[in-house]
């Protein structure tokens, strides 16, 4: 009888193992984003980062408070991870008029990772709203300043999040950008990595 | 002799403190503890990186020891002609914003921190770029208590 307990028990557990299905919140390995790196060279997202492992940000380059907040928390899983082959850091801008190519070449710089692989993307707007809007990540004009030279800079409220994208191009988690500690994201990453369920 | 020795200890340190608090507006103290009781000091000042015509944020906190509410009206830095006071917010629906914040009022006997996702100070198209390194010469200017001018080094992130 014990033994027949045994048998049943290890059954059980080898279906659950079988259930433990990876979590996907969206597949977009059927998407295609025409954009344009910091150099301005042609970036199909997601196809050319298939196969890696993507951390996700948006920003938009005249936001002093929150978005900065992500891009160090980034920052510091890429440093932690050791600048890793297999884990490709994308920033996107949701404000792509103000945010060309030069503008974000001049962000990445100014983070100190314009010499690394970090890919600071930007494009039409009706390609970024496409992509923005499939992944969830609303952004509208909030706040308006005007400088003592005239010119009317606007701010825009946006969601705050890092995602997390698998090698076959599945969104597995969203993080609150500014606010996860980079430690967690890079768990996540090296859960991934392991094949193990976040 | 013992009594001798500690009132010469009393008596250095009372010196160190007013050396301390003399010349003028500049009192960029690293530690609320260091504040005379009936002041006000702003310390802990750290400010964004920013590339030159972009923006950066300043960060610091504001100990009123005064009996008196005092109100921060301005800012002004050497790198950026327009400065002001923004409060970062989340909207109901989770999405984060800023609007504006200034002036600020900073209650008698209490402080304000100017912190990530909070209070901050926005210098708003950078004259030069600011970097990791590079430490900007911020002035705080208070309805009663007048100037006070710190220093901000640059960081990526907040100091620990």
């Amino acid at each position: 009888m014990p033994r027949v307990v045994s048998v049943l028990a290890v059954v059980i557990a080898a279906g659950l193992i079988g259930c433990q299905q990876a979590h996907v919140i969206d597949d977009l390995s059927d998407a295609s984003y025409a954009l344009l790196d910091r150099d301005s060279a042609a970036v199909s997202f997601p196809e050319d980062v298939a196969g890696d492992i993507v951390l996700l940000g948006y920003i938009y380059t005249n936001c002093p408070d929150v978005c900065p907040m992500t891009t160090a928390n980034m920052k510091q899983a890429r440093e932690q991870l050791d600048a890793p082959d297999d884990v490709q850091f994308v920033t996107v801008t949701f404000d792509p008029l103000r945010d060309t190519p030069s503008v974000m070449q001049q962000y990445s710089e100014t983070w100190g990772v314009g010499d690394t692989d970090w890919m600071f993307l930007t494009g039409d707007t009706t390609t970024v709203n496409a992509m923005m809007r499939r992944i969830g990540i609303r952004h509208q004009i909030t706040d308006t300043t005007t400088t003592d030279d005239g010119e009317e800079i606007f701010f825009i409220s946006h969601t705050d999040l890092v995602t997390l994208i698998d090698r076959e191009g599945r969104i597995r988690q969203h993080y609150g950008g500014s606010r996860t500690p980079p430690e967690i994201l890079v768990e996540d990453i090296e859960k991934l990595r392991n094949g193990e369920t976040l | 002799m013992i009594m001798r020795r500690m009132c010469a200890l009393v008596l250095g340190g009372v010196l160190i403190l007013a050396g301390c608090q003399g010349g003028g507006s500049s009192n960029d103290h690293s530690a609320a503890g260091v504040a005379d009781a009936d002041t006000l000091w702003v310390y802990g000042a750290w400010a964004r990186p920013g590339s030159a015509g972009g923006m950066s944020a300043v960060y610091a906190q504001i100990q009123n020891g005064t009996a008196a509410v005092d109100t921060l009206h301005a800012v002004t830095t050497p790198v950026a002609n327009t400065v002001e006071v923004h409060e970062s917010f989340e909207n109901e629906d989770g999405t984060r914003g800023m609007r504006p914040a200034g002036p600020l009022p900073v209650p008698a006997g209490g402080q304000v921190k100017l912190e990530p996702g909070g209070f901050h100070v926005m210098l708003i198209r950078l004259s030069e770029a600011v970097q990791p390194g590079d430490s900007l010469t911020v002035d705080f200017q208070f309805a009663r208590a007048g100037s006070r001018v710190v220093r901000a080094p640059v960081r990526m992130q907040p100091p620990e």
